[in-house]
């Protein structure tokens, strides 16, 4: 009798957890799909433009300026191109997990850092030896990607210095990504990670500003947390994430269920 | 502050495209007031300071750093540019920003929209 208690108790739980996580992925996805229109729209609606004014300009009445306005909408195709790859890259963050197997992070760091192929004016170094443990690579190679990345394209002067590091704490490991450039005041936390944003113009810095987005999924998927800090010398900005040691994470709910929608 | 009888219009927008739209609008309508561009509303609170009056700010809504409801609210707080005329250009479409706009007293909340084609289709 008790025993038929606690099994049904526990399916229960199980219940409302699972139900509690659909409510969850389903508000997400709303939100997901209503600033993934609205931010896709934009340069969407700039070639509409520019394509009136390239049309005007060659009936005769300006036709300067067509070299400009296709400039402009080379741009702007290339931006939605860019988008919609890392709209997907983000919606497949904690999805494709890819295999759990022994990584030399060190050797991954070295293998992006080549891949990046940053200019001569920006100098990336380790500092000390990274980890090699048992880990997913991929998404941990798009973490580290992605903040590198950044770290070379924000340095606003001719030169630049950006370190990698990593620390043990516990059951996981702390990475920690610093560069001596402009830095981010910190009432910018939150947003930075949010989907689309960016701290520049798009016409200034080009960029889709799902980076830190796509960052923030993963780190969270595999339970961590990611953010940024000032570093000691106080010029820049260090990023920090946390990864778990050696132990394989469960690819999101939402792969089980396109899985079994087949 | 330096007084003079032309308005300037401040024009709150980071999309370079959406800049030219509106200078084009204005061109064919012949507005000919001085125009002067902020890229996002951190940029257009510090240029506020040194504007001078008679102004109208035209602001977008979703931009980087501090976006057009977030100035908004910033010009409301403060006792100099709280009494400024603002008006909301915007792609957004969304109820909730319209509600925050006209609680944030705006003179006009007016949505971008495809000149041309689409718009004739439309009032059609």
């Amino acid at each position: 009798m008790a025993t038929d208690i606690s099994e049904r108790r526990k399916i229960q739980i199980e219940l409302e957890s699972k139900q509690a996580e659909l409510l969850r992925s389903n508000k997400d996805l709303e939100q997901f799909a209503y600033v993934a229109s609205h931010d896709l729209k934009a340069p969407l609606r700039a070639i509409e433009l520019l394509v009136q004014w390239i049309t005007e300009g060659l009936n005769g009445y300006d036709v300067n300026n067509v070299q400009e306005n296709l400039g402009l909408l080379a741009k702007r195709t290339t931006r939605l191109n860019r988008l919609l790859d890392d709209l997907l890259a983000y919606s497949r963050a904690g999805r494709k997990v890819g295999a759990h197997r022994m990584t030399d992070t060190h050797a991954l760091v070295a293998d992006i850092v080549q891949m990046l192929n940053p200019p001569e004016t920006v100098s990336i170094s380790i500092d000390g030896q990274l980890p090699k443990f048992k880990t997913h690579p991929t998404p941990l190679e798009t973490v580290l990607r992605n903040l590198i990345s950044n770290a070379i394209k924000h340095h606003p002067g001719p030169q630049g210095r950006i370190v990698v590091s990593c620390k043990e704490e516990g059951d996981r490991y702390v990475y920690a990504i610093e560069d001596d450039g402009e830095g981010i005041p910190q009432q910018y936390a939150e947003r930075v990670f949010e989907m689309f944003q960016t701290l520049k113009p798009r016409d200034q810095v080009e960029g889709s500003g799902m980076g830190l987005a796509i960052v923030n999924r993963i780190v969270q998927w595999q339970g961590g947390r990611v953010w940024f800090e000032s570093p000691p010398s106080g010029k820049g900005t260090v990023f920090k994430f946390q990864w778990k040691k050696n132990q394989p994470v469960a690819a999101n709910v939402e792969t089980k269920a396109c899985e079994a929608a087949g | 502050m330096r007084s003079s009888r032309v308005v300037t219009i401040l024009l709150v927008e980071d999309d370079e495209v959406d800049v030219k739209a509106l200078k084009w609008a204005f061109d064919k309508l012949k507005v000919a007031n001085p125009l002067v561009i902020a890229r996002d509303g951190t940029e257009a609170l510090e240029m506020l300071k040194d504007l001078p009056r008679p102004y109208l700010i035209i602001t977008d809504i979703n931009m980087p750093r501090m976006n057009g409801i977030e100035l908004l609210r910033n010009i409301r707080k403060s006792p100099e540019l709280r009494d400024a005329i603002v008006f909301v250009l915007t792609t957004s479409n969304d109820e909730q920003d319209k509600i925050d706009a006209y609680d944030l007293n705006v003179a006009g909340y007016m949505l971008k929209t495809d000149m041309g084609t689409s718009s004739r289709e439309r009032s059609a």
